[in-house]
């Protein structure tokens, strides 16, 4: 399959990140995806890019509380992957727009996904069905943040 | 609610749905009106949300394909290939040459069926029930062909890991594609109508206009996209037996209900071509291989769903369940744009703008 | 009047279904099922419905969407619930979203089997449904006046 050959994936730092959007933007690549994934050390952000039918990924890696700026001022498709993601994982994530203040899946939804794989695999802390909806530690503070930058 | 829209001097904030008889799934919009026309449009969605890309870690590998093929029921078959090929790239796994062509044929059949439910749908969005019902008479001869081949009507439980489950007889497919012929005479006759009738024209034509820019730059995808004048469709990258097989791709330039709706009806009278010409050149030998080992490593894969283009992302650690699965539907890239054509269109257009995406809540949620 | 059946009007929510019952409960009345045969009708407004037909499972979400939708159908009402996941959450019935079957939420009469549930065993409960209501009905009419609220085996339920 051909699907190896046209997709590759890099590795960048938070901080390049949206230079390196930036420049995919002026090249004519859109938006695929927004993708997070739970780790040891946090979470792994992928940003998948599509331009004709090659695929490009940037991926970050962030601590628990390292917060991932926003492309959605490139790429306004982006809010609803990142209020999504920010909702059901807990993804720190600065200045969205339009942010929906974790209202797009609704208060009751659990943030199931919100949590610290434990060594890399996946059933060590699984979430019981009957638990109150995991409490999202980020999002205070997020918004706390995001009032203060504006 | 805190993210509600800000209702200024003479707007009018009205909720649209969860359960709204033209949708029949919930899906909800809080509208912002000044007198009939929307000025913002903010979806709320998790009305549907099962949190079945979690399931991933509960199920074995090749278990996890039933509940794969139920993120939705229309493109069932196609959601439960797209994990496979994802696994199957991550595993090595060549399938055999029945195997893709089988594969191929369901996917085909399940556009068909996925595009006459719609055409169904859309008329009846617009209050034209004669049609509705027609469409959706058409449609039960390619759910039968489905239960034959494949065993169910709606979910096909007939994709698995490294190939296919079921082995239909070459004489069960030549008589399908008999039954089929009559579904592309039916299509004919209702496509004059859906396209000819003035009063559908009415309701369809320049309502809900997407730009060929804009389409592109807010990530919409399959006929939407392709009714705004780009030439997209994932099946020309070549998966299964797409490589072997030649097809037109059906783009259409105005962008408004009516371009999206000829797309549709293009493209099933192409797929019901595609269905003899694969079921013609259908090769003998073995559906599948079998599965040894667990998965370890990742895997990306793209395919073309009805409603455009899906993508599956799987990751492994060489146990039996893999750790994360993850699948980009096509009505969750479209909505960006369904928000933006629904901005200035009249209230009484937002039904059918809605139904022109061909939303699919349920993919959307998983 | 006793000897004339009712029309049943059918109001039909999609509590998390992945859309194969919707589609098969939207098959049931197309011109090769045609549930309108047995004089059912759609409609969009729960005040004006007998039945509800609910496919899929609770979630945190439309419980209380799916309670309110219940709430406001009068009585005699009855529910049908459409395959294994308004049965027991079916297949998601371990994902972190979904509480359960429609039993869950509010009081079902009729289970209707299947991952997806068949047009033709929809049709069946359906039908079923039908009676229940009817026995309902007689039950309201002879019930003291005053004590009709909550004199029904269902009302008593709840």
């Amino acid at each position: 399959m051909s699907e190896h050959e046209t997709h590759e994936v890099e590795n960048i730092s938070t901080n390049l990140l949206l230079q390196t959007v930036d420049s995919l933007l002026l090249d004519g690549w859109r938006l695929i995806q927004v993708l997070a994934l739970s780790t040891t050390e946090g979470y792994e952000v992928n940003y998948s890019f599509g331009g004709g039918y090659a695929m490009k990924t940037l991926r970050l890696h962030v601590g628990p509380k390292q917060s991932v700026p926003s492309i959605t001022s490139y790429y306004a498709a982006a809010a609803y992957y990142e209020n999504e993601m920010r909702d059901l994982f807990g993804v720190r994530i600065e200045r969205i727009h339009p942010d929906w203040h974790n209202d797009i899946m609704g208060e009751k939804t659990p943030r199931a996904f919100s949590r610290v794989r434990v060594q890399g695999t996946s059933v060590e802390r699984p979430v019981p069905l009957d638990a109150p909806p995991v409490p999202l530690a980020s999002s205070p503070a997020a918004d706390a943040q995001e009032g203060a930058i504006k | 609610m805190s993210g509600s829209p800000n209702a200024g001097p003479g707007l009018t904030v009205i909720p649209f749905g969860p359960q709204h008889p033209v949708l029949p799934e919930p899906l909800h919009f809080d509208l912002t009106l000044q007198d009939e026309k929307v000025v913002d449009a903010i979806p709320q969605i998790g009305y549907i949300h099962r949190g079945l890309e979690m399931l991933v870690e509960k199920r074995d590998f090749t278990d996890y394909v039933h509940v794969a093929e139920r993120i939705c029921g229309i493109c069932s078959f196609m959601h439960g290939m797209g994990y496979c090929e994802a696994i199957e790239t991550i595993m090595d796994l060549t399938v055999p040459d029945r195997g893709r062509w089988l594969r191929t044929f369901w996917c085909e059949l399940e556009r068909v069926h996925s595009h006459l439910m719609w055409l169904g749908l859309a008329a009846d969005a617009f209050g034209f029930e004669n049609l509705f019902h027609a469409t959706w008479r058409a449609r039960e001869i390619v759910l039968d062909v489905a239960e034959e081949t494949a065993g169910g009507r709606v979910i096909y439980g007939s994709c698995i890991v490294g190939g296919t489950s079921t082995n239909p007889e070459n004489e069960t497919l030549d008589r399908c594609v008999k039954e089929l012929s009559k579904v592309r005479a039916e299509t004919i006759r209702l496509a004059e109508v859906f396209i000819g009738e003035p009063t559908v024209r009415h309701r369809l034509e320049k309502v809900g206009v997407l730009g060929r820019g804009k389409a592109y730059a807010l990530g919409a995808v399959g006929p939407m996209l392709r009714a705004s004048g780009v030439d997209y469709d994932m099946r020309r990258k070549g998966y299964e037996a797409y490589p072997e097989l030649t097809f037109a791709t059906m783009v259409e330039t105005s962008g408004d209900c009516m371009a999206r709706a000829k797309v549709r009806i293009r493209e099933i009278d192409e797929s019901l071509r595609l269905l003899g010409e694969i079921v013609a050149r259908m090769p003998g030998g073995p559906v599948a291989v079998p599965v040894k080992g667990a998965p370890e490593g990742e895997g990306w894969v793209r395919v073309e769903q009805p409603r455009g283009e899906a993508l599956y992302f799987v990751r492994a650690n060489g146990k039996r369940n893999p750790e994360r699965f993850r699948v980009r539907t096509p009505t969750f890239a479209n909505i960006p744009a369904m928000v933006e054509v629904m901005v200035g269109s009249q209230l009484a257009d937002v039904p059918t703008i809605i139904l022109t995406i061909d939303p699919c809540i349920s993919c959307t949620e998983r | 009047m006793g000897g004339v059946e009712r029309s049943i009007w059918i109001v039909h929510y999609d509590a998390s279904s992945c859309n194969g019952c919707d589609i098969e409960v939207l098959a049931c009345l197309t011109p090769v099922y045609d549930a309108e045969r047995f004089g059912c009708i759609v409609t969009g407004d729960p005040k004006q419905a007998d039945l509800l037909l609910v496919t899929g499972g609770v979630n945190n979400r439309n419980v209380e969407v799916l309670k309110s939708i219940y709430g406001q159908m009068p009585e005699p009402r009855a529910v049908v619930a459409i395959g294994a996941c308004a049965y027991s959450g079916g297949v998601f019935s371990e994902c972190y979203n979904v509480c359960g079957g429609v039993a869950t939420a509010i009081p079902v009469d009729v289970y209707v089997p299947g991952c997806a549930a068949k047009p033709e065993s929809i049709l069946d409960g359906v039908l079923r449904a039908a009676a229940i209501l009817k026995e309902r009905r007689v039950a309201l009419r002879s019930a003291p006046r005053n004590a009709k609220k909550g004199s029904t085996e269902e009302g008593a339920r709840r």
